[in-house]
């Protein structure tokens, strides 16, 4: 059973001051909140017109904020006649509404694509991004605690809507202010502010205990240790390939570039797509070698992407424990089975 | 406008690295059969200027409305004003660069990785491998140290090619041969052909190496590695003293686009060129 924290918003509805004081805010930003469209939970944006079912506590949408940081496809430059033209397309946005798991997978990302040699496109639109928090009351399936994703400091949001945990009820509508930015755009806001910064924790999953984590610490190592385990490969027998789990996760983000022209071909522009480690042809090189041409390899570099690699270089685990991808996996691969049997496998090694 | 949401955690990003830069094809020539070179130069004469990179770095090159794809350059670094490039016609952006001419624009970002760690080799004998279009890094390479002949031991090359016609840079092995000992062999010899017959590993039989202060730079096709490593092993070289460059999908340079990953490391950033040590325990490294 999910244990219920309580809902400042009764009927899952946006009050009518925070809807309106989102759709005034639309004339000058980008802005995006969960709301229902055909059946299915999606991160809209609302126009000063209006905006449809709001859904805040409850369920997950389909694609994750991700889309707004980091779109399905982008325009990297555009070019004409031998010249080149630079249009990147990033505006003032604030994405309202996100969860605890999702605000610390957002901090997550930004650091990933901050690292190194940062990357412009994705920074740029980060940069000019303000997050508003929502409390969550977890969704089915869904398992924060697990993997680290389950509190957000004051600095991981702009504004943060007070939880009924925190002592808000309804019709009260108080925000914590994360950063400046927060503190300027809530000047504006129908609510009043909480004047200790503060930081968030998800409520309590089904599970309970000191067990609930699992072992981040130690996960690459064991991830390392599985590799070419027959646990791989029953894996691959179920999995479809379809690249569904990258596409939902809030914490993928690989992409290819490729070149679209028109009639004339030297006018067009140089796009890029989020791509899927999922797919055969990913590692691929030209003359057709393929660096990772079994299911199973690929199945096992996905986890070793989020447990492994981005583990050992950011201590952070790559998943936020959403539950996306089990949610949406035509196959029902749980990453939680996947895990228990990494340390399955791996026990007393 | 954006003077609202600034206030975040985020400052500002100055470099948008996915932006390339006009290079004009200074002279480009057929090598071989399916292999062309060219000679480029920047446009802007600044980037000219600063363009600076080691024996081993690659450069994304692309045709604007047809793509990118990554390429190793083939010059020495030493070289200045301009650089080179060895291009196998395997793909698409490759083929359409094989039908460039003298003057035509190429689009290019970069250098990218890591090159061979040449300044940390000084006083040490080299030996290069180099199998098939693997040649093209190496030059870099080989060049760099023909240079700088002084602050190497012995140089040694050892080069692989199909068949005759397929080895690459045959005018420049007099030169070489100025300062290096160069063993060739050929998989299927042709009746002009009066050097050596069989694979890469047979060049092993004929040059004594020893491990003693000696460095190994290899590039070749992944089915070459093992066969190479197993006969430096026998003779005693050291994971340490072995350096491969691999080939991997890299699509963004820069560690963002996940596609050249090999288990915990990026071949576009912490590679192309990695030891041997560096790469001890990963399987999927080498094949």
């Amino acid at each position: 059973m999910v244990k219920k924290a309580g809902n400042i918003f009764p009927g899952s509805t946006l009050p009518p001051e925070l809807r309106r004081w989102l759709m005034d805010l639309s004339s000058d930003y980008r802005v995006l909140v969960p709301s229902y469209k055909a059946g299915n939970r999606i991160f809209e944006d609302v126009s000063p017109l209006g905006l449809t079912g709001v859904d805040l506590p409850q369920s997950r949408t389909v694609i994750p904020f991700k889309k707004a940081l980091l779109p399905p496809s982008e325009t990297l430059f555009s070019f004409e006649g031998g010249s080149l033209l630079q249009d990147l397309h990033a505006e003032d946005t604030i994405l309202f509404g996100l969860h605890v798991c999702e605000l610390s997978a957002d901090r997550l990302l930004a650091t990933v694509m901050e690292n190194d040699r940062p990357d412009f496109p994705f920074m740029e639109r980060r940069r000019r991004t303000i997050t508003i928090g929502v409390p969550c009351e977890r969704t089915e399936g869904c398992f924060c605690e697990k993997t680290g994703h389950d509190h957000v400091g004051p600095g991981d949001f702009d504004l943060f809507l007070v939880p009924a945990s925190m002592g808000a009820s309804n019709g009260d509508l108080r925000m914590i202010v994360g950063t400046e930015a927060g503190a300027r755009l809530v000047a504006g806001a129908p609510v009043s502010v909480l004047e200790e910064p503060a930081g968030i924790s998800a409520p309590p999953g089904e599970e309970s205990g000191n067990e609930i984590r699992w072992p981040l610490a130690a996960l690459p190592e064991k991830i390392r240790q599985s590799m070419g385990a027959v646990m791989w490969d029953e894996l691959a027998d179920r999995c479809l390939g379809c690249g569904n789990c990258t596409i939902v996760c809030p914490l993928c983000y690989c992409f290819y570039t490729r070149d679209e022209t028109g009639l004339d071909p030297t006018a067009g522009h140089r796009l890029r797509h989020w791509d899927s480690c999922q797919l055969i042809g990913f590692a691929r090189v030209a003359g057709g070698h393929n660096f990772r041409e079994a299911r199973s390899e690929r199945i096992w570099y996905r986890f070793s992407h989020k447990f492994m690699r981005m583990q050992e270089t950011f201590d952070r685990a790559g998943c936020s424990g959403c539950g996306a991808c089990f949610h949406f996996c035509p196959a029902a691969i749980d990453p939680r089975q996947v895990i228990k049997s990494v340390l399955e496998v791996t026990d007393g090694r | 406008m954006d003077a609202e949401a600034a206030g975040n955690s985020f400052g500002e990003t100055r470099l948008n690295e996915y932006i390339p830069s006009p290079a004009r094809v200074l002279e480009t020539r057929l090598l071989t059969p399916g292999n062309r070179h060219f000679v480029l130069q920047f446009k802007d004469p600044q980037l000219r200027e600063s363009f600076s990179f080691s024996a081993g770095q690659f450069v994304q090159t692309s045709l604007l409305g047809i793509g990118e794809a990554p390429f190793a350059i083939c010059s020495p670094p030493t070289q200045k004003g301009t650089f080179e490039l060895c291009v196998r016609e395997t793909g698409n952006v490759t083929r359409a660069l094989h039908r460039l001419a003298q003057d035509d624009t190429v689009w290019v970002r970069g250098p990218y990785g890591r090159g061979f760690p040449l300044s940390e080799m000084g006083g040490q004998n080299l030996v290069f491998i180099a199998g098939g279009i693997g040649l093209s890094p190496l030059r870099s390479a080989i060049k760099n140290a023909v240079c700088l002949e002084k602050e190497f031991g012995g140089l040694t090359v050892l080069y692989g090619a199909r068949s005759p016609d397929q080895l690459l840079f045959r005018d420049e092995y007099e030169e070489w041969r100025q300062c290096c000992r160069l063993e060739i062999a050929v998989e299927e010899a042709t009746p002009d052909w009066h050097g050596r017959t069989g694979l890469i590993t047979s060049l092993f039989d004929v040059v004594d190496l020893s491990p003693i202060d000696t460095q190994v730079l290899i590039c070749g096709p992944p089915v070459m590695f093992r066969f190479v490593l197993d006969r430096l092993q026998e003779i005693g070289f050291a994971d340490s003293q072995i350096y491969v460059s691999l080939e991997r999908n890299m699509r963004c340079g820069v560690g963002k686009c996940e596609h050249c990953v090999v288990e915990s490391f990026y071949t576009c950033r912490q590679g192309p060129v990695l030891s041997i040590e560096q790469i001890r325990g990963i399987s999927s490294a080498l094949r």
